[in-house]
């Protein structure tokens, strides 16, 4: 395979070859309404690699410190509500990069994309919750859908 | 930057490009996925912990 890219580079150039990928790059590009949609869906992505072992730590504590399986689902219910916000909100990014993909773009898709974005919100209400501070990555998230189409004010 | 150079880079970029593909045709989802610039689908990380988190509870308390 090796052999096949340096042949390639010096038959075709070097300078072909970046061209050629730039535009491969560039001509598949997402749309700015999966842009929008990624960016959150990575966001939440990024947030996760930080949270889960936090939410790990939090059920070891719990575990030792709780009584009774009641007590012990009263200390994790601020986590478990976390954890199944960022969930429900990452799913919906996925069904809808999955959606778009699949040739659902009109007019009003980036309106509702940014709706989306939106949702993010929620997940940092139940960061603040926890005194978990909120990643630069999901503020910069909705900060990105806002810049794109505004504020989410109408139904989605 | 020489000739020499810039062969160098393209060759890594491509190299990268062709182990995700071989990645992709291989099966991995997440390599799929970023091949097509898309969300990879499967649970998150925290829901992974937070389902092995209940069972332990689960076997922990009716240990007791």
């Amino acid at each position: 395979m090796q052999r096949l890219t340096l042949v390639l580079v010096e038959r075709l150039g070097a300078g072909l070859i970046v061209a050629a990928v730039a535009a491969l790059l560039i001509g598949c590009g997402p749309s700015p309404a999966q842009r929008v949609v990624r960016y959150g869906g990575h966001a939440l992505r990024s947030l996760d690699e930080q949270v889960a072992p936090r939410y790990t730590a939090a059920h070891e504590k719990a575990l030792a410190d709780a009584a009774t399986l009641a007590a012990y689902q009263r200390e994790m219910e601020p986590w478990n509500a976390l954890q199944q916000t960022m969930q429900t909100t990452y799913d919906a990014f996925v069904a809808a990069d999955l959606a778009l993909e699949a040739g659902g773009e009109d007019t009003d898709a980036l309106r509702r994309a940014a709706c989306l974005l939106a949702a993010l919100d929620t997940v940092a209400v139940r960061l603040v919750a926890l005194d978990v501070p909120v990643p630069a990555a999901l503020s910069e998230a909705l900060r990105f859908g806002e810049s794109f189409t505004g504020r989410c004010t109408g139904g989605p | 930057m020489t000739a020499n150079a810039t062969g160098e880079i393209v060759v890594a970029i491509l190299r990268v490009i062709l182990d995700l593909i071989d990645r992709a045709f291989r099966g991995d989802e997440a390599a799929q996925a970023q091949l097509l610039g898309m969300l990879p689908e499967g649970p998150l990380k925290i829901t992974v912990a937070a389902n092995l988190a209940a069972e332990q509870a689960r076997e922990h308390f009716r240990a007791r």
